[in-house]
């Protein structure tokens, strides 16, 4: 789909037509869904995630400004603060020890990593503390600033790159821990 | 590139951007299903809304024209108490039969409630056997009150009058009332606690004020930075007025402030403020001035001679030519000031505070000249004594805070007086000079 035929499509929705509608989710949502993955603690929290993304994609359309860059960029961005948002009226999460956790950083070399599957990964990002979750996605995958990032979440620059090193920590260790009894089928 | 960094990349390139896995179709029926529903639910919110700003309107309406209610005591026992209610007491009095007269009915009853009002049971007693003999007249109209006699075991009881005629004769334990007066007592049993008063309606907090509280109670530290304009004020009544002639050309006129500013909370509601704070004060001066020359100037008429056949002869030369010039205009004077604040704050509601404090003068400059002691003369202000700023200084802050990503937003009202002046020895008074005015602030969270 080109960026002409997304912005005929846009056209499309902003006059109500229903089957525009869904031509822009099916071609979006994977994407979008890929993104509430991340956000969410579970599967189905990212289902819901992904609902809530497109009906305030679909309820900010107009004010989608093409000259202002292309409509994925916008609609992503739009869903990632939406995933904030939900994930700000969560309960606050008691903080993650990191005490107890030995460090296995060193331990986990390039052999290990071609063996790890994406949905552990995905697991051991969703075992991060709703805050840690959000620096990290932010940092990693979105590659905010971590002055844009404090700036959004209300914390300090300092807090963010903190959060951020933390949660990688956790995440290399949870990896390494979970490599020899890795069961695919358990995490389905 | 750092290890973590290619940890990093690592993890980009392993989760992927898109879900493969992924039914399109039971999503789209599932947003379908959920943007429906949002309809219907922001419609009976705003319903609820409605219903409920237009129930606490006519709630409000009912308290205001509902009668208040009072508790009596009776003196003959302690433990006895009496609930009156005025509301049917304000019912306009029914028209009654024969000879009986309705207007001093009424106007008894309102004796009445005065009564109550004023002294208290034993006097209901004494009204009421007033209105019984000045409605009936009749010697048949029998009652028995027994006030010493009512006690917390005692029954009162009331008749409800709803004919226009009265009982012939009532013989109670308690007292009858007239018809125009509706006494609903009831006896609250001995040691009874008083009635615990509701909580309230409901209590709304903003959304945005309870997410600012919640920032504020993980970070204590706030800094930012404040800029303030205000009008100012100068006090010179302190002083010898010889010293002052002369100086009603100048006006006060605006206040100017910016500075830098760290706030720690102490507690919930209380905070300390301090920083650094730049503030310039402006004066307005009108001045005129004038200036006498006088130099001998050629080519003057000096002289004219008539002759004696009328005609005139003009005598030019040289001749002294006085000039007086005047000049008119307007300067500003201003003084500068560096200061360290300390308020104390209270947030008195959410999002609002208040705050008190000194503000000690550190450094100080003056730029600008008032009329001298002679006419046309001037003097410059940093040479006054009087002039020299305030080394001490009273703020009052009143400010409402919006909360924004990160930090907040305050605006407010702020008053500032100087309290002590530094002042030259030789000065013959001094001027205290205050201002007031809006403030506005921008505060960042600190870890």
């Amino acid at each position: 789909m080109t960026e002409t035929e997304i912005l005929r499509t846009v056209e499309a929705c902003l006059r109500r037509d229903i089957r525009a509608e869904k031509v822009l989710f099916e071609y979006f949502a994977p994407r979008v869904f890929a993104l509430a993955r991340r956000y969410a603690p579970d599967e189905t929290a990212a289902q819901d995630f992904l609902q809530e993304c497109f009906v305030a994609v679909f309820d900010r359309l107009k004010k989608f400004d093409p000259a202002r860059g292309e409509f994925g960029a916008w609609l992503y961005r739009v869903s990632v603060n939406t995933c904030l948002q939900l994930l700000r009226r969560e309960k606050q999460q008691p903080p993650l020890d990191f005490g107890d956790v030995p460090v296995l950083v060193d331990d986990l070399g390039s052999e290990d990593l071609l063996q790890i599957p994406e949905q552990l990964v995905l697991e051991g990002i969703r075992q991060l503390p709703a805050g840690y979750r959000q620096v990290f996605n932010l940092a990693v995958f979105e590659e905010w600033p971590h002055r844009d990032i404090s700036a959004k979440l209300g914390i300090s620059e300092s807090a963010s790159r903190s959060q951020l090193v933390r949660a990688k920590q956790f995440l290399k260790n949870f990896i390494k821990k979970s490599l020899p009894s890795y069961e695919p089928q358990r995490l389905v | 590139m750092s290890r973590n960094d290619w940890f990093e990349e690592f993890l980009r390139a392993r989760i992927s951007r898109e879900s493969h896995a992924f039914d399109t179709e039971q999503a789209w029926n599932r947003l379908q299903q959920r943007r429906r529903k949002r309809k219907p639910r922001l419609a009976i919110l705003l319903w609820c809304c409605g219903l409920l700003i237009a129930g606490a309107g006519f709630r409000q309406w009912i308290l205001r024209d509902a009668p208040a209610t009072q508790v009596f005591r009776p003196a003959g026992g302690e433990h006895a108490a009496a609930e009156y209610s005025h509301a049917h007491a304000k019912e306009p009095a029914k028209p009654f039969a024969g000879t009986q007269r309705p207007e001093q009915a009424t106007v008894n009853s309102t004796a009445l409630e005065n009564a109550v009002a004023e002294t208290g049971f034993k006097n209901i007693v004494n009204h009421i056997e007033t209105a019984h003999h000045s409605i009936a007249g009749k010697p048949d109209l029998q009652y028995n009150i027994s006030s010493a006699g009512i006690s917390g075991a005692a029954v009162v009881e009331v008749p409800e009058v709803t004919t226009n005629e009265l009982p012939e004769k009532t013989e109670r334990q308690g007292f009858m009332m007239p018809p125009s007066i509706s006494l609903l007592p009831s006896i609250t049993p001995p040691g009874a606690q008083p009635e615990k008063q509701a909580p309230p309606f409901f209590e709304f907090e903003d959304k945005n004020t309870a997410a600012f509280r919640k920032r504020r109670k993980r970070s204590r530290w706030q800094a930012g930075v404040t800029l303030g304009y205000g009008l100012q004020r100068v006090d010179r009544a302190s002083g010898n007025s010889a010293w002052l002639a002369g100086r009603d050309d100048e006006e006060a006129l605006d206040a100017i402030s910016a500075g830098l500013l760290v706030r720690r909370h102490i507690g919930d509601r209380w905070f300390l403020q301090s920083g650094v704070n730049w503030l310039r004060l402006t004066d307005r001066r009108r001045f005129s001035s004038e200036s006498t020359t006088t130099a001998s100037q050629p080519n003057q008429l000096v002289q004219v001679i008539v002759h004696a056949d009328g005609s005139e002869e003009k005598v030019f030369g040289d001749a002294p030519v006085t000039t007086v010039t005047r000049t008119e205009g307007v300067r500003y004077n201003r003084y500068e000031r560096l200061e360290l604040p300390l308020l104390a704050g209270v947030d008195i509601l959410p999002g609002l505070s208040a705050s008190a404090g000194l503000a000690w003068g550190i450094w100080s400059r003056s730029s600008g000249y008032v009329a001298g002691p002679d006419p046309g003369q001037e003097t410059p202000v940093s040479e006054l004594g009087y002039r020299k700023g305030g080394l001490v200084s009273g703020l009052l802050q009143i400010e409402y805070s919006l909360p924004l990503p990160g930090g907040a937003l305050g605006l407010g009202l702020q008053g500032r007086k100087d309290l002590l002046n530094n002042a030259g020895r030789d000065a013959g008074f001094e001027e205290r000079r205050g201002a007031l005015g809006i403030a506005i602030s921008y505060r960042r969270m600190l870890r």
